[in-house]
């Protein structure tokens, strides 16, 4: 396959989505993902991102990758100061086939030295990239060069070995996915690939911290949170594979709905087919990749990482317990000083969107409310590692845009039967607690 | 001495009599007064009833600051009591300026012989030293009554700045019990919010205990705020000179600084120039070296009468002539009067230097007080309360993310209280330090006139009381929106702003 610079443009504007556009289109300078030898391939989608383009010099397939620090947009609302890789966290997925051989540049625009690492790459122990113990770091200004062949296929991730707490805090990292030579065993139709992350942009500010441990703020899929995440697009039926990479510093349970999907590999290359394991929820550990497979069926799924927490995005945490405190007259008590101030949440935090949403409860400077999302029947009430895989029927091969909401056939979607909560007579215990 | 020798001497006396003006220095007084104190001061009846009326007038309505001033002039005893002051100093005047009296002197005396009439003497004598240092004692006498006119006016620009001074601690505190009263309400409102996270599960008791404890603070605070303007105000009632239980207000808000202040080596020249009490001291020191030089020249004079004696003998016989009596300079001449009046203006002079210096000192120390309450203020007025009201901004706006709580917002709001509080008390303390200055420099300062901005120590901090309590909690409000696809617009809710 090959993509014209045309084509690149064509599609981008099916994506639509304009946050995806501005990144991608650093791209367009040659983004020949064409395969290599007879390893043809499906080129890989990185969600809202990109993949490096490459020269072939010498039958060495060239790269070049330069760390600098970069100004990145979480969703629309909350931008930062990051670092990154050609000017995008993360950096471009480096997409090559096996028994490619690689060179790849590495320049360090960064005020304080690097490296690369080619974390689960098979290759001597001098590309390996960990400043101090297999090379010098790469200083400021400089330009270092890495090569080697790659013997194995499989989802892979780059990332500094060089002060790795601040920079990958800060969002260096990357993908490096190689094709198998052979082929695939199954054949994949769509090929969507996606990092996860995490990130201390406390509320108000605009630079992730790097000394946070635990207390992070945004959880990302390739540094992006929802609503700002692409959703996965397929056709009904068609064999959709998604990898997915953790540089943070949780493991994520990553819950797929609506199919059961097949673990077909992880770091350690594509698996074999005995290997494989059916799932609906994959924990992807920190410094793990897994591929996930499955047979599209129409409808709008969610796919999220399964820890609550993680499809929010900046929560407070030890703050007062909303949930049952009636505040009639307090509340006003407390407005006569603080007119701004509302009492919220003695239902539930179900509201909360909407306060936000109708935008008359501002929060802090360059900050996403915790719950977003707009769906065909209300608020999604998500944030962070959330997005859509949305499978329509006849869609065309290489069409990636957004198909809108499902069309749910009759008879499928559940309905409203009574609006009286005494409906029925089901079985319930202790009845007098609740309402 | 007979009656007729009088008469040139009555004439000297009655000339020197003449030479006091019949106001009895009162127009001095008063010029003085409005010079140096830019007050008007009340002397005869009808000035004093119209000073009466005006405080009346100006009692009717909030007092200003220069409406306090006006009251405590009309009604002070401090008055009363430096007019009367200055009375007895000009009764010295009056007496030092006329020559003594003549002593009439009658005597009887029964004979031990029997048929012998009594002997009746009579005499009629007159200190003639009085007469010989009538003019020095006068001119000395004339000094004594200046200074003590420095003296009283100097006790006016004390009652001055006194009322100034507790004019505005009055305001002051009567400003920082209404707002500790809010911070109380405030502090209550978190403890009524504690009780409902504590009914609803939600805190442990000792999160609500906790609350409860600030809660009670707040409102001794509160106490205490309102005994300390009760005591500020009966304080300025007494100096104003009101009468038990006369109704009065002052202004509600301190009025902010305005205008610029003089340079202090000015303030230096000017209050050497002006302070009465200077004068008076300088005034003193020339006066005592005057009684210097007279007891120096009349050293030699002891107690020198003349005088006229008649007696009628005991056999009838009437004996009449002239009597000198004088003490003769024999065993001392007046040294000790003289080495006591040379202390004396020593001590003056010492005394008139030591003001002086302490003058210039207390003028450049109340100038740079001024000059730093006045930077305190701005810093409150342009960085603290901004600061502490965005502290609250930002908070309400971590709160309305749920990134903080209700407590954090409240807690946020009594910090920007008592920033305000601070304030309120840089404001007051430059106020009583520019009276401060007035009284250390003795003399209205040009600068007064600017010195009150049209602007007050208005509080965005504090609720306003006829803001509308409540703008519907939100928990009331119906968020339906899950129900239908086509419904899930954004519901209009009221902006939560007053």
């Amino acid at each position: 396959m090959k993509m014209s610079r045309r084509n690149v443009f064509q599609w981008l504007a099916a994506l639509g989505a304009g946050a995806a556009v501005s990144r991608v289109a650093r791209a367009d300078e040659a983004p020949s993902a064409a395969a290599t030898g007879d390893g043809s391939y499906v080129p890989v989608r990185t969600l809202n991102g990109w993949t490096l383009p490459h020269r072939v010099v010498d039958g060495v397939k060239e790269f070049h990758l330069v760390a600098e620090e970069i100004e990145h947009e979480f969703a629309p609302g909350s931008v930062a100061t990051c670092w990154g890789y050609n000017g995008t966290t993360p950096g471009p997925t480096i997409e090559c086939v096996e028994g490619d051989r690689v060179r790849i540049y590495v320049t360090n625009r960064l005020r304080e030295h690097t490296n690369v690492h080619w974390h689960g790459i098979l290759l001597p122990a001098g590309m390996d990239g960990v400043g101090g113990v297999s090379q010098r770091n790469i200083a400021p200004g400089e330009t270092y060069v890495y090569e080697f062949t790659l013997r194995q296929h499989g989802t892979h991730m780059y990332h500094p070995h060089a002060d790795e707490m601040v920079q990958m805090a800060n969002g260096m990292m990357g993908l490096f996915v190689i094709h198998p030579k052979d082929g695939e065993p199954e054949r994949i139709d769509r090929d969507y690939a996606l990092l996860l992350h995490n990130w201390a942009l406390h509320p108000g500010t605009s630079r992730p911290d790097p000394s946070v441990m635990s207390e992070f703020d945004l959880w990302t899929f390739n540094s992006k949170v929802f609503p700002a995440i692409d959703s996965m697009v397929a056709a009904t039926g068609e064999r959709v594979r998604v990898r997915v990479g953790n540089l943070s510093m949780w493991n994520h349970p990553i819950h797929m709905h609506g199919v059961q999907f097949q673990v077909t590999g992880g770091d350690g290359g594509r698996w074999q087919r005995s290997a494989w394991r059916t799932e609906v929820t994959e924990i992807v550990g920190v410094g793990q990749t897994r591929d996930l497979e499955f047979v599209a069926v129409p409808g709008d799924w969610a796919f999220h990482c399964h820890m609550s927490h993680h499809t929010m995005n900046a929560m407070g945490h030890g703050v007062p317990n909303n949930v049952g405190v009636d505040q009639t007259g307090v509340e006003a008590e407390i407005r006569r000083m603080l007119p701004g101030y509302m009492a919220m949440g003695e239902a539930g935090m179900a509201e909360h969107q909407d306060h936000t949403d109708s935008g008359h409860m501002k929060g802090p400077e360059n900050t996403l409310p915790m719950m977003m999302g707009k769906g065909p029947f209300g608020n999604i009430e998500m944030g962070g590692m959330f997005t859509l895989i949305k499978v329509r029927d006849g869609l065309a091969k290489g069409d990636y845009r957004d198909p809108g909401w499902y069309a749910h056939p009759p008879g499928t979607i559940a309905s409203r039967v009574s609006t009286n909560p005494d409906f029925g007579n089901p079985v319930r215990r202790n009845p007098a607690r609740s309402r | 001495m007979s009656f007729r020798m009088l008469g040139p001497l009555a004439a000297v006396l009655l000339a020197s009599c003449a030479s006091l003006p019949p106001e009895r220095g009162n127009d001095r007084l008063r010029q003085l007064a409005a010079e140096r104190s830019g007050v008007e001061l009340a002397l005869d009846a009808q000035q004093r009833d119209a000073a009466e009326a005006d405080a009346r007038a100006r009692l009717a309505k909030p007092l200003r600051v220069d409406d306090a001033v006006a009251v405590a002039l009309a009604r002070s005893p401090d008055v009363a009591r430096a007019l009367a002051r200055l009375g007895l100093a000009w009764a010295d005047l009056v007496e030092a300026s006329r020559i003594s009296n003549p002593t009439l002197s009658l005597s009887a005396l029964d004979s031990d012989r029997s048929g012998e009439d009594t002997q009746v003497g009579v005499s009629f004598s007159l200190g003639l030293s009085d007469l010989l240092v009538l003019g020095s004692r006068a001119r000395i006498a004339r000094g004594e009554f200046d200074g003590a006119q420095e003296e009283a006016v100097r006790e006016l620009q004390s009652l001055v700045a006194e009322t100034r001074k507790e004019y505005f601690a009055l305001v002051g505190a009567e400003q920082v019990a209404r707002m500790r009263d809010v911070v109380a309400t405030a502090a209550n409102a978190a403890t009524a919010l504690a009780e409902r996270y504590r009914i609803a599960g939600n805190i442990p008791a000792i999160e609500l205990n906790l609350h409860q404890a600030e809660g009670a603070s707040a409102a001794i605070e509160a106490e205490r705020a309102r005994a300390d303007a009760l005591s500020a105000r009966a304080s300025f009632a007494m100096r104003l000179g009101l009468a038990d239980g006369e109704a009065f207000a002052v202004a509600e808000s301190l009025p902010l600084p305005a205008g610029e202040l003089e340079d202090a080596d000015a303030l230096v020249a000017l209050a050497l120039d002006s302070r009465p009490d200077l004068a008076a001291a300088r005034r003193r020191a020339e006066v005592l070296a005057d009684s210097l030089g007279v007891t120096r020249r009349f050293r030699w004079l002891g107690d020198f009468e003349v005088g006229v004696e008649t007696e009628r003998e005991t056999d009838g016989a009437r004996l009449t002539g002239p009597a000198v009596s004088l003490q003769l300079p024999l065993f001392h001449q007046n040294q000790a009067a003289v080495a006591r009046a040379e202390a004396r203006v020593d001590l003056a002079e010492a005394d008139a230097l030591a003001l002086e210096r302490s003058i210039a000192q207390r003028v450049r120390a109340a100038h740079a007080a001024v000059a730093a309450d006045r930077r305190i203020v701005e810093r409150h007025r342009t960085e603290l309360m901004p600061y502490r009201e965005a502290v609250v901004a930002r908070t309400q706006e971590q709160v309305n993310f749920m990134l903080a709580g209700p407590f954090d917002l409240i807690r946020a709001k009594r910090d920007e209280f008592d920033a305000y509080q601070g304030y309120l008390e840089a404001v007051r303390d430059y106020w009583t330090q520019r009276a401060e200055l007035g009284l250390a420099v003795g003399r209205v300062l040009a600068s007064d006139a600017h010195a009150e901005s049209s602007d007050e120590v208005r509080a965005t901090v504090l609720p306003d009381a006829a803001a509308p309590m409540d703008h519907g909690s939100m928990r009331h409000m119906q968020h339906g929106a899950q129900a239908e696809p086509d419904s899930h617009e954004h519901h209009e809710h009221e902006e939560p702003q007053p």
